[in-house]
């Protein structure tokens, strides 16, 4: 689903003391079956900006096309049309609530009126997806789970809506590598396979770097950079100001090409870590170093 | 000498009760000291048994077997248990639940109080910890109002004006962002090197790791292995295979080292580009 904020602007409290621009005058487009990564500080916008995705904020200015629903400050998103767009809050285990897993994923669907027998074939498909078992799972009570696996059954709650836009903020913070490997590349999956348009919150640069296609860097409710990760990833003294880092592939790369001359320097396009190591054992072989 | 041992696990063994009442044991028989000044980091993947570790060392929880000593206190002395958590402060992962006074002032003020430390050099430790931890600024700020990084500082500053020997950081980091990480990784490297504070960093990024004295893997309730960071790190493979991650640059080292390039071992990514460049300029 194309994702389009036209001069988009929200504003917290309007007429309180506490009012606080918290969106400036954002332009994006995303199109339609795009991995995106959303980059920056605590407290840039990124939340903001994905909670007026879903339509749980509305714009104070400015107009939000979801596919074919437009989204202005005085028409919501139809309440039809939000079971197409899936939001995985930050710590979505803090939001289990059923007693068993079965029932928590099951919840959405449920209150959507789908069928209970169809209900149980998407609990099922939307736990193997995160990668737990329907039988071994279904009974027992998320809350004594380990915490990767509750976190992976919030996120099978939204999957079993299957939603078309799949939004997620930050689902890999506090996990251990091996936990975070499994969610991303679980995401990843399910991304490629449904053809949905997904949208990570992260701060990781080399998730961003792994995963997503394109990439908008936010900084005090504004869009800083936006466009394809190698693209953002040149502006490396735009991001340093705005005290975020680059991927470690890129930095050793612009660390490499400061010392070498001109004509040996590896390409700056390059920012995943496969793709730095071939090139590197390329040229190496080519000095016949190997 | 013994009393440089601050910390002390002899034959410590831990086990939770799990979900139909059977014994889930979360830590076997461990042996560990640690010794005053270290800079410690811990790895290992949930589950491992990691904070269960960390909460031994400070009399949050009691050992089903074996013994905790923590400067020579068995930590089920409960005569002592004060003196044992004031001696081994810890930082927790959500710096959202460790906050308690109204102001900044307030909450690192909140343990001394609890000692009844007398105004005046209460006032004075505040003061103190509070600039160790460089939040002097903030001292009548609300904690709410400030980033993650801030209020894992304050969390510290709190440790600090109890004059600690230990500083334990239960996945501190977890939850900031990548500068609010580094603040507080910063801080305890400071801390350790300057004030000569123990510290022992729980932790799932390598990163972290790479800048301490030694590194304790864990692995379904023991030590699985216990080196510096040079020795730990120098096997990827084994790391990896459980479920840990290792540095960026050992990672890209050993990437063209399995390839055949001749590569000594590396740990931080400066080595790395002085050999690459090396490599790529010799004819």
């Amino acid at each position: 689903m194309q994702i389009t904020f036209e001069e988009v602007s929200h504003v917290y409290g309007v007429g309180t003391p506490f009012e606080r621009l918290a969106l400036q005058d954002v332009s994006i487009n995303i199109p339609s079956g795009s991995f995106v990564g959303i980059i920056g500080q605590t407290g840039s916008g990124k939340s903001t900006l994905i909670q007026h995705v879903n339509g749980l904020l509305q714009p104070t200015k400015g107009t939000i096309r979801l596919g074919d629903v437009t989204v202005t400050p005085t028409r919501k998103l139809p309440h039809e049309s939000r079971r197409n767009i899936g939001l995985v809050f930050q710590y979505p285990e803090h939001q289990l609530f059923e007693e068993t897993v079965a029932k928590d994923v099951a919840f959405g669907p449920l209150n959507f009126d789908m069928p209970p027998e169809m209900a149980e074939l998407r609990v099922r498909e939307a736990l193997e997806i995160v990668g737990l078992d329907y039988q071994e799972m279904k009974d027992r009570s998320p809350f004594l789970l380990s915490g990767g696996q509750m976190r992976r059954v919030a996120i099978a709650g939204v999957l079993a809506m299957q939603p078309k836009v799949l939004i997620l903020d930050e689902p890999t913070a506090g996990l251990d590598p091996a936990g975070r490997k499994a969610i991303l590349e679980a995401i990843y999956r399910i991304h490629r396979e449904q053809s949905l348009t997904t949208l990570l919150v992260t701060h990781s640069m080399e998730e961003a770097a792994r995963y997503a296609d394109r990439l908008i860097v936010m900084a005090g409710g504004k869009v800083m950079l936006e466009g394809k990760p190698d693209e953002v990833f040149a502006q490396a003294d735009t991001l340093r100001e705005l005290a975020l880092d680059v991927p470690e592939t890129v930095s050793l790369i612009s660390q490499l090409n400061r010392k070498l001359p001109e004509e040996q320097r590896l390409p700056s396009s390059v920012y995943r870590e496969e793709e730095l190591i071939s090139h590197l054992l390329a040229r190496i072989s080519d000095r016949g170093e190997r | 000498m013994t009393e440089e041992r601050l910390l002390a696990l002899q034959e410590v063994s831990f086990a939770y009760e799990g979900e139909g009442g059977q014994k889930e044991t979360v830590l076997n028989r461990i042996n560990l000291d640690i010794h005053k000044g270290a800079f410690v980091s811990v790895l290992g993947h949930n589950g491992s048994g990691k904070s269960t570790l960390a909460k031994l060392m400070n009399a949050l929880l009691l050992p089903k077997e074996g013994t905790v000593l923590v400067t020579g206190i068995d930590t089920r002395d409960g005569e002592l248990i004060w003196e044992v958590r004031r001696h081994v402060g810890m930082v927790f992962q959500n710096p959202d639940n460790q906050i308690v006074g109204a102001t900044v002032e307030d909450d690192v003020a909140f343990g001394l109080e609890n000692m009844g430390t007398d105004p005046a050099e209460m006032r004075t430790r505040i003061r103190e910890s509070l600039q160790a931890v460089g939040m002097e600024a903030h001292l009548y700020d609300q904690p709410h109002r400030l980033s993650g990084g801030q209020k894992q500082r304050v969390a510290i500053a709190g440790i600090m004006a109890m004059r600690p020997s230990v500083l334990i950081l239960d996945e501190a980091t977890a939850m900031l962002d990548p500068m609010g990480r580094r603040e507080v990784l910063n801080l305890a490297r400071r801390l350790n090197r300057e004030e000569g504070i123990t510290v022992v960093n729980i932790t799932h990024f390598p990163e972290e790791a790479v800048f301490s004295d030694r590194v304790i893997v864990m692995r379904a309730g023991q030590v699985e292995w216990d080196g510096t960071a040079a020795e730990v790190f120098a096997d990827p493979d084994r790391l990896q295979a459980l479920g840990l991650d290792v540095p960026f640059a050992v990672r890209v080292r050993h990437a063209l080292a399995a390839e055949g390039v001749s590569l000594p071992f590396i740990l931080h990514q400066e080595e790395l580009v002085e050999h690459l460049c090396k490599l790529l300029l010799k004819r």
